[in-house]
């Protein structure tokens, strides 16, 4: 039954591909020459354009330096949803990189998320990074939690934890709905350092009013490139604000002449 | 002027929940101003065909009821005294359909709808993305059975949509608040099929949706609480988003109060 | 091969979700919609496997008397009570529906009203006039908080069609596009990055190649 509901009469362009997805294709290899373009030079020992500075991924080693100091644990929150959403894939570098200094350090970190499939990946970044840094036994297998894939269950056991392990830093990267404001407020009253950061433009106001660092839209996903430090993550960063660019400048063209000539069929040069 | 700036947040609290029940027991009155964006609504739902078909989708849980709930109750009662064919369905969110069904048996009987003919709820259905693309292909493959296990091929109602096309459904009215919403009906069944998308959006998220309504994808738009207590002056029947209005006036004015008096404390202190 | 065989499984997907969605023949065979089956499938698993960590968790809680312990004792006893009751009456069953619409909606419900309240406090301690961005911050919430509200149309008729039409349609639909068109680029940046292999963080250790 699956191979019947999935057929579908598609129109071949050029024989090979379905109707209207060349732009697409277009856009994909695009990005993929940039990247490539980029990565090339990277590897080569080219100079290659530095990454702005972003204060809420700076603040995340003070965050953890300070949790150090006080001796309290560190919290990190994935988002709420699974390993299909980019924000979630974001998520898992920047858990890379607290994973490891906290193991650095000797801080006890906290990884909570709200889905199976995340929390398997998170114990695996959090047990190699400890393994990484040569601190095998100091990972706590009990410190990366499933707590419950129901959002608001979620959030109650969430707030539940910051209330008796009392972490002193509290760092929430990934996709978001409404509890994003729950955790910021909670932590706030709990005198935690809170960083947060999410694609998901509802939830930015909230981080943005109640955590101390606030981390907006695309900087989530250069975030892995920016604390590593990779030359080749960088020029992958520095392709994709290529293309950023090329977007804005056919808005612009696109723009005006829409200004100058409502009638025209500029968008339909992107459709086909 | 210290004290002002750091006032115990349980105070505002308290405040807050007194003046949720001091506007619930004396209302206010307030009048609600019509917006232009709920009468283009209220026009794209009042305009559709006298034997139109919608699909009413509460993709929505306990969460965001108190918001969704009264604009389900309006799209509800607007379509049955239009005399529509109402199909509820969602997919993911498993409590919509839940939480509705007893407010559209309600509302049915007084129109004199009969369950299967007029209106039907099939319940929530696996597969988010999946479900939508096969409702377009196959609709009763893709349901199966409606909200109470029965089949839905024995349902008159169900005879009038073997599929989710434009040649079937008129219009789909989709109440949002989170992932898969509007943005996936859009994608997955409207755009594509070229179907009519009103939708109910919950108040955090209607900046996100604002860029949709200008440009036409969606049709209409309910913009939260205030957007629902404009379309049920204009249904004529006002319900439980307009009595909540005088509260939206009062804690809205409140939480002014409050900013105002936190930045006098915050300016008179920084003088010093 | 740790590494390597997850690496190799992902690259694969990744080219035939590709091959699926670009490709006439691709189409024809609905490779996406069989690996999106697929995913729905191992979703299940890894949902077994979020509830055997939990009754492990909890468990050992439960053994070492650890504070708060009684807690996961009502856990475990919900958690496979509710799940037997599933079993046994199905979803339609009408006790399962009535602890689902009389305890976990009503809870839903009153977990989210809490937003209120903390949206309160956050926006007493947080909107301050410290810098400029602030200041206009400061500004653009308070017009909209009662741009949204009848209040506003009773202090100045005008207020809600300034804040609704003209604040939220244009100014706020022109941020909103730009910081989406560039969320949409970075996801799709991290997605060909993982496809390239150059992001490997979701394998574990240091995410780099």
């Amino acid at each position: 039954m699956m191979w019947f509901l999935a057929q579908e009469e598609a129109k071949p362009v050029l024989g090979l591909f379905v109707e209207g997805t060349i732009a697409d294709i277009i856009v994909v290899l695009l990005l993929g020459i940039l990247i490539w373009v980029m990565v090339s030079r990277a590897r080569t020992g080219r100079p290659i354009p530095e990454i702005k500075k972003i204060a809420g991924l700076e603040a995340i080693d003070e965050a953890i330096g300070r949790a150090t100091e006080m001796g309290r644990p560190v919290t990190f929150i994935p988002g709420i949803l699974s390993v299909s959403n980019a924000q979630t894939l974001a998520a898992f570098g920047v858990a890379s990189h607290v994973a490891r200094q906290c193991a650095r350090y000797d801080t006890r970190l906290l990884v909570l998320t709200c889905d199976p499939l995340p929390y398997a990946v998170l114990e695996e970044i959090t047990r190699q990074s400890y393994l990484e840094e040569g601190r095998p036994d100091a990972f706590n297998p009990d410190d990366v939690r499933f707590l419950s894939a129901e959002q608001f269950a979620f959030a109650s056991a969430v707030i539940g934890v910051y209330e008796r392990e009392r972490p002193a830093a509290n760092i929430m990267i990934g996709a978001f709905y409404a509890e994003s404001m729950i955790f910021a407020e909670t932590a706030s009253f709990q005198g935690m350092i809170s960083i947060g950061g999410t694609a998901h433009t509802h939830q930015l106001p909230f981080f943005v009013a109640a955590c101390d660092y606030a981390l907006i839209g695309e900087e989530i996903y250069a975030a892995s490139a920016y604390l590593s430090k990779e030359p080749v993550l960088y020029g992958t960063v520095v392709g994709q604000d290529i293309l950023k660019i090329l977007v804005w400048i056919i808005i612009l063209i696109g723009g005006i002449i829409a200004t100058v000539n409502p009638e025209t069929t500029f968008g339909k040069l992107f459709e086909f | 002027m210290e004290r002002l700036m750091k006032i115990d947040r349980r105070i505002i609290y308290l405040l807050g929940a007194a003046i949720v029940f001091l506007t619930m027991l004396y209302p206010l009155g307030l009048p609600v101003a019509i917006s232009d964006l709920a009468r283009q609504t209220y026009n794209e739902v009042e305009n559709l065909p006298d034997d139109a078909v919608v699909i009413l989708s509460p993709m929505y849980d306990s969460g965001a009821m108190g918001e969704l709930n009264p604009m389900f109750v309006a799209f509800f009662r607007h379509c049955a005294e239009r005399g529509y064919k109402i199909i509820i369905v969602n997919t993911q969110w498993i409590q919509g359909p839940q939480i509705v069904h007893k407010f559209a048996t309600q509302i049915a009987e007084e129109y004199g709808y009969v369950y299967g003919e007029d209106w039907i709820n099939l319940g929530s259905k696996p597969g988010s993305t999946i479900f939508l693309q096969s409702a377009v292909k196959d609709f009763w493959e893709a349901c199966i059975e409606d909200f109470n296990g029965q089949p839905v091929e024995s349902f008159p109602i169900m005879q009038l949509v073997p599929k989710v096309t434009a040649e079937y459904v008129d219009a789909c009215l989709v109440l949002n608040c989170g992932s898969p919403g509007a943005p996936d009906w859009l994608a997955y069944v409207c755009q594509p099929e070229g179907i009519k998308l009103i939708i109910g959006e919950i108040q955090m998220s209607v900046p996100e949706s604002m860029p949709y309504v200008n440009s036409g994808q969606y049709a209409g738009m309910i913009a939260g609480s205030r957007g629902c207590a404009e379309y049920e002056q204009l249904i004529g029947h006002p319900g439980q988003a307009l009595k909540a209005q005088d509260t939206m006036s009062a804690i809205a004015l409140m939480v002014t109060l409050f900013i105002i008096l936190g930045n006098i404390g915050y300016l008179a202190t920084r003088k010093k | 091969m740790r590494k390597e065989g997850p690496m190799i499984v992902t690259v694969l997907s990744s080219l035939v979700v590709l091959f699926s969605n670009y490709f006439y023949l691709g189409q024809q065979w609905g490779l996406t919609d069989r690996l999106d089956y697929w995913f729905n499938i191992s979703y299940g698993i890894a949902l077994a496997l979020g509830f055997v960590n939990l009754t492990i968790i909890h468990w050992k809680y439960v053994q070492r008397r650890r504070e708060g312990w009684v807690y996961s004792v009502i856990l475990l006893l919900v958690m496979y009570g509710y799940l037997i009751l599933g079993i046994v009456q199905k979803h339609t069953g009408p006790t399962f529906s009535w602890i689902y619409d009389n305890m976990m909606t009503v809870l839903g419900a009153a977990v989210f009203s809490l937003l209120a309240f903390l949206i309160s406090s956050a926006a007493y301690r947080a909107f301050r006039i410290r810098t400029k961005e602030a200041t206009i911050l400061l500004v653009c919430a308070i017009f909209i908080l009662l741009a949204r509200a009848p209040i506003g149309d009773a202090i100045w008729s005008r207020w809600s069609y300034w804040g609704n039409e003209w604040f939220m349609g244009v100014l706020n639909t022109a941020g909103y596009r730009g910081i989406l068109i560039g969320a949409y680029v970075g996801a799709f940046a991290v997605a060909l990055r993982i496809l390239l292999g150059l992001e490997r963080a979701h394998l574990g250790g240091t995410g780099t190649q």
